[in-house]
């Protein structure tokens, strides 16, 4: 039970971040129609930057923080907006500069382009920080016991972060003008420009926040866990689109929904003994979250809330 | 009259095939009298390591090892009238870790240059599980100072070879030896990291976790078989494919309280995350660590040192360099060449493997068995067969021990060093604290 309760609380805040970065997977999809796969190593930046910032400010993995402070915290908010406004800027040029040229070509043109896109930032960041393993600073903040329940504090509050950052993301698209000229642009972008939206800008915008909240996540990412590397946008791309898939691409809900589900499914699996499965659960995490994506499209091709929800963004 | 386009395009193709005859019989008369002048004849060795990305801290101090080995013999003219050359290759892949696919490639490059004599690597048993059939069918010898998997020599229980204990048709399809290992097998190193933590240590029950790869499911294995014959318990045996997070299997891993968690793999392969999160999760904070040679590295070491916790062992399949009394000489020339943090686990024995190559090419040329060919596209079967049977016969003395090689090609050296982390600013990290000669263990 006490284990039980111990792996719900790590697959959540490990969902989190999967619906963190599926957030700007499907915004991308929901207003262009792009599979954005330079998105993951946007959010692989977002760790770099905070290491950096961090690193900037003193605090360094040789010499870890030993007790909470509010200089910490401030440092900690420091690098949290410096991740997001870096992502948030680069994502605004690299559609400048990779998808807008290309917005009335082919779909197969700028799919290409994104993924010219990722392997140019992986460059970068091996550039950046090398091509080994980075180590990320470990923060000192506690946990909380209750005879055999161990609940890292880390976990609660990345989930209670990334669920305010879906909250405000929800409340923006769904009930400020901007959010209804995003809603417009993804419905019919001629009507949309017909109607006085400025079409490019809101685009432009519709990148700033997602890879913005991709910085956000690449933050949270290093508060828990204990290293990154210049692959890492790759792999953790790859489930978070799984997950935007399994909750219905372009929809909203379903991407936060869809990395929660994703991050429970990582770690119940480990309860899968060794005689059921052969090496034990974990081993077979990739297989079953691929299964589940195979029957979704099978029985279910626009994902967990494609349906309900016709409006996209 | 208008031609057909397709018919001018192939006379084109045509004229210009006869062309490249024309101008490949032309520079070939050239190049043979030049083999008649005199002059140092060049001999190449080869060496296979990944020495970039996740993995540089394990495969770049092993070439640079190599290669300090070549610059001596050059410097000290082992073999007058032949200047020695390094071609070094890196079989890290797309994914940033060492690559199968790319190390099959590297050997098959390396034996089709004729100038080429030997080849020294892999650290990768799992890498070595591809090239060892390419070079074998060449043949063309492969040494390797790090590879400690069983199954690449001789067939063994099948519980150590993923169910397949009858590799050696399909890893020397000529039928005879051609690859060589200065590295202790993971057989007596499974069986010195059990009997130091069962007896030195006094742990009693131990988790063990493995990176799903040759190497690593072999050590895991063994270290597991001789745990039990110990009287310890294995709590669980789990595989688990290099990820960026083992939070949730060690949160299970914690509600079972072990003595000890094994890992079997290498520090790029979850060898780092998984001692770092461990760090993390309530209950495993000062359990200790165990690995084999994987772990021992520079880049684990300095990860883990400023986080404190639980111990951390690791070993070295072989006697510890500085033992030898020629070790000061080396770390001195080798300092002076690659830098005072280039030092790595596998820098003694790429240097020592090199030797091996170098001094069976001496053998070979001072008994005048064979000779080299003189340029890339000369005949190199009857040479390179020469040095195969030279490293056979060897019988040589470095900084990782005595080596001479049995019948399977595997060293006769069953010494095996364990270490713990130190101080991570001094050498690689790791702190000398036994060795144990697995020889004697039952």
């Amino acid at each position: 039970m006490a284990t039980f309760v111990n792996l719900l609380i790590v697959g959540l805040a490990t969902g989190a971040i999967y619906a963190l970065i599926a957030l700007g997977y499907t915004m991308v999809y929901g207003i262009i129609e792009l599979i954005n796969f330079a998105h993951g190593d946007i959010f692989m930046l977002g760790t770099f930057v905070t290491i950096a910032i961090l690193s900037a400010l003193g605090v360094q993995y040789s010499h870890p923080p030993t007790a909470m402070s509010w200089e910490l915290v401030g440092q900690l908010a420091l690098a949290c907006v410096g991740s997001f406004l870096f992502c948030a800027i680069l994502g605004v040029v690299i559609e400048r500069v990779a998808y807008r040229p290309l917005r009335s070509a082919p779909r197969l043109a700028p799919l290409i382009s994104a993924i010219g896109v990722s392997l140019v930032l992986q460059d970068v960041g091996k550039l950046w920080f090398g091509p080994t393993n980075v180590s990320i600073v470990p923060m000192p903040i506690g946990a909380i016991s209750a005879g055999p329940i161990n609940i890292d504090i880390i976990n609660i509050f990345v989930l209670i972060v990334a669920l305010a950052l879906m909250a405000g993301l929800h409340f923006l698209v769904n009930f400020t003008r901007m959010g209804r000229a995003m809603r417009a642009v993804a419905q019919d972008r001629d009507a949309a420009a017909l109607m006085g939206v400025n079409v490019n800008l809101i685009i432009a915008l519709t990148f700033f926040i997602g890879a913005g909240l991709a910085g956000a996540g690449g933050f949270i990412y290093t508060l828990k866990f204990p290293n990154t590397y210049f692959y890492l946008g790759f792999q953790q791309g790859l489930i978070a689109f799984t997950a935007a898939v399994l909750g219905g691409i372009g929809n909203l809900a379903g991407a936060m929904v869809g990395g929660l589900l994703i991050g429970l499914i990582y770690s119940f699996v480990t309860l899968i003994p060794n005689n059921i499965l052969p090496h034990g659960g974990n081993a077979w995490n990739q297989a079953v979250i691929f299964a589940i994506l195979i029957l979704i499209l099978i029985f279910r091709p626009s994902g967990l809330f494609g349906q309900h929800t016709p409006e996209k963004v | 009259m208008r031609r057909r386009p397709s018919r001018i395009f192939a006379s084109l193709i045509g004229f210009s095939l006869f062309l490249s005859i024309l101008a490949a019989c032309g520079s070939g008369t050239p190049s043979t009298s030049t083999t008649t002048n005199s002059g140092p004849i060049l001999i190449k060795i080869g060496t296979d390591f990944p020495t970039t990305a996740s993995d540089a801290s394990t495969g770049l101090p092993a070439q640079d090892g190599a290669a300090l080995a070549i610059k001596q013999a050059n410097d000290n003219h082992l073999v007058p009238g032949y200047t020695f050359q390094l071609v070094s290759k890196d079989d890290v892949g797309a994914s940033g870790t060492h690559d199968q696919t790319v190390g099959k490639k590297n050997v098959t490059d390396l034996a089709g240059d004729a100038q080429v004599a030997a080849i020294v690597g892999p650290i990768n048993s799992s890498v070595a599980l591809a090239e060892i059939p390419a070079t074998n069918s060449a043949p063309i010898a492969l040494l390797s100072p790090a590879n400690t998997n069983d199954c690449l020599t001789k067939n063994t229980p099948a519980v150590e070879c993923g169910g397949k204990n009858d590799q050696m048709a399909a890893l020397r399809p000529s039928g005879k030896v051609t690859y060589f290992r200065t590295a202790t097998i993971d057989q007596y190193q499974g069986a010195a990291l059990a009997t130091y933590g069962y007896k030195t240590k006094g742990y009693k029950t131990a988790y063990i976790i493995d990176d799903t790869e040759a190497y690593g499911v072999g050590l895991a294995n063994n270290f597991g078989i001789y745990w039990k014959k110990l009287g310890g318990t294995v709590i669980d045996h789990v595989s688990i494919k290099v990820t960026n997070s083992y939070e949730n299997v060690l949160t299970t891993i914690a509600a079972k309280k072990p003595d000890v968690i094994f890992f079997g793999g290498n520090d790029s392969t979850g060898g780092i995350t998984i001692r770092q999160q461990m760090k993390t999760i309530a209950g495993l904070g000062n359990t200790p660590f165990m690995g084999g040679d994987g772990t021992k590295t520079s880049a684990l070491s300095k990860a883990i040192a400023p986080l404190g916790g639980g111990s951390v062992f690791a070993t070295i399949p072989g006697i510890d360099p500085s033992k030898s009394s020629a070790y000061a000489d080396f770390l001195t020339a080798y300092t002076k060449q690659f830098g005072a943090s280039a030092i790595g686990a596998y820098s003694a024995g790429g240097y020592d493997d090199a030797q091996i190559v170098l001094h069976a090419i001496k053998t070979v040329i001072d008994a005048k068995t064979a000779t080299p060919p003189a340029n890339a596209n000369g005949d190199a079967t009857a040479f390179r067969q020469a040095v195969i049977n030279a490293i056979q016969k060897i019988s040589y003395t470095g900084l990782t021990g005595q080596h001479s090689f049995d019948a399977n090609g595997d060293t006769s050296n069953h010494f095996i060093s364990l270490y713990t982390i130190g101080d991570p600013t001094q050498g690689d990290g790791w702190k000398f604290l036994d060795q144990i000669d697995t020889s004697t263990l039952g």
